[in-house]
């Protein structure tokens, strides 16, 4: 059953990680890399490191996610 | 001609640290060298010797509390560097994106925000004084409370949370890890012990562990303000905006 749910979780990871890179929408691959920091601390968790998942799930999660979407806010799109 | 190569390239590098990490020692061995020497006296003699329960923080600000200083002087020094990149002006004028909209969020998002901030608060200080027994500490706690002022921010406006956290709290308080840590590592020195060691020797056998914990509670207090107030900064840095610049790009 975690066994199952590791896998899965890794998975989604690479997959999530790959989406961040590769997306072209700015905002889409900041809520991604925020996907990424909240499986990361369910990783965290499971490898019985609390404290940094802790701090992922606050600092990576939550607060860059905004400041980047601050940032995309207030800067402006240019197609090349 | 140029994107295979690039890829064939980068296939051979990822194909090479792949093979590498196959030939790491499998995670959670007991027989692997990291297993061998430190943890044992780390898991063993920690809570004797340090006095937490919680042997992350233990080994965080005890056994490798030099690195743990350095850390947070680089935090400083990046947080010093964007805000000096941003810049943080005290004109009175300022504002965000958010005061100038007509629309005004729903009382429902506003009552659970201001129900829900104590609570976080609360949240937030609890992580840091049980950071010696249960998992938290002063980063943890410091980054609640940063994501506690975006949420109030973002729901009660700028000129409300900047109101509430006038910049002359914060450039004061932005630095008191680094001071805290400093000046509860040379207390130790000035007892006798070293540097960091959160021993003060002259004192007796019954009061030491005590003082020890109150120590660590100072610093992982230091920290968990100053990393608050480096995150609160650095948001209002970024969303704040004067009158005289938008007139200059409107000529």
């Amino acid at each position: 059953m975690l066994q199952t749910l590791n896998i899965v979780l890794l998975v989604s990871l690479i997959a999530i990680a790959l989406a961040a890179c590769l997306l072209r929408n700015l905002l889409v691959a900041v809520i991604m890399f925020s996907a990424f920091s909240l499986i990361m601390g369910i990783m965290w968790v499971m490898l019985r490191a609390p404290d940094l998942a802790l701090a992922e799930i606050a600092a990576g999660a939550v607060v860059t996610t905004v400041l980047f979407v601050i940032t995309i806010f207030k800067t402006q799109r240019r197609e090349e | 001609m140029k994107n295979v190569l690039a890829v064939l390239s980068t296939g051979a590098v990822a194909a090479f640290l792949l093979y590498i990490v196959a030939l790491l020692p499998s995670m959670g061995d007991a027989g692997n060298p990291t297993n061998l020497n430190i943890a044992p006296r780390y898991l063993e003699h920690g809570e004797q010797e340090v006095g937490t329960r919680n042997i992350v923080t233990g080994v965080l600000l005890n056994y490798r509390g030099y690195d743990t200083m350095g850390e947070i002087a680089i935090i400083c020094a990046a947080s010093a560097g964007v805000l000096a990149v941003l810049g943080t002006g005290k004109r009175k004028s300022a504002y965000a994106f958010m005061d100038l909209s007509d629309v005004k969020l729903s009382f429902i998002i506003r009552t659970a925000v201001m129900f829900l901030m104590p609570l976080i608060i609360l949240f937030s200080i609890f992580t840091v004084l049980y950071g010696t027994t249960l998992p938290g500490g002063g980063f943890q706690g410091g980054a609640i409370i940063g994501a506690g002022t975006i949420i109030f921010t973002m729901v009660f406006g700028f000129r409300e949370a900047t109101n509430r956290m006038p910049a002359r709290f914060r450039t004061l308080l932005e630095s008191t890890a680094i001071v805290v840590f400093f000046l509860v590592g040379t207390a130790g020195v000035i007892g006798g012990a070293n540097f960091l060691t959160y021993i003060l020797p002259q004192l007796s056998t019954q009061i030491q562990p005590a003082v020890r914990t109150l120590m660590l509670l100072v610093v992982q207090f230091g920290i968990g303000i100053d990393v608050g107030m480096i995150f609160t900064s650095i948001l209002f840095a970024l969303l704040r905006e004067e009158e005289t610049n938008d007139m200059e790009c409107a000529r």
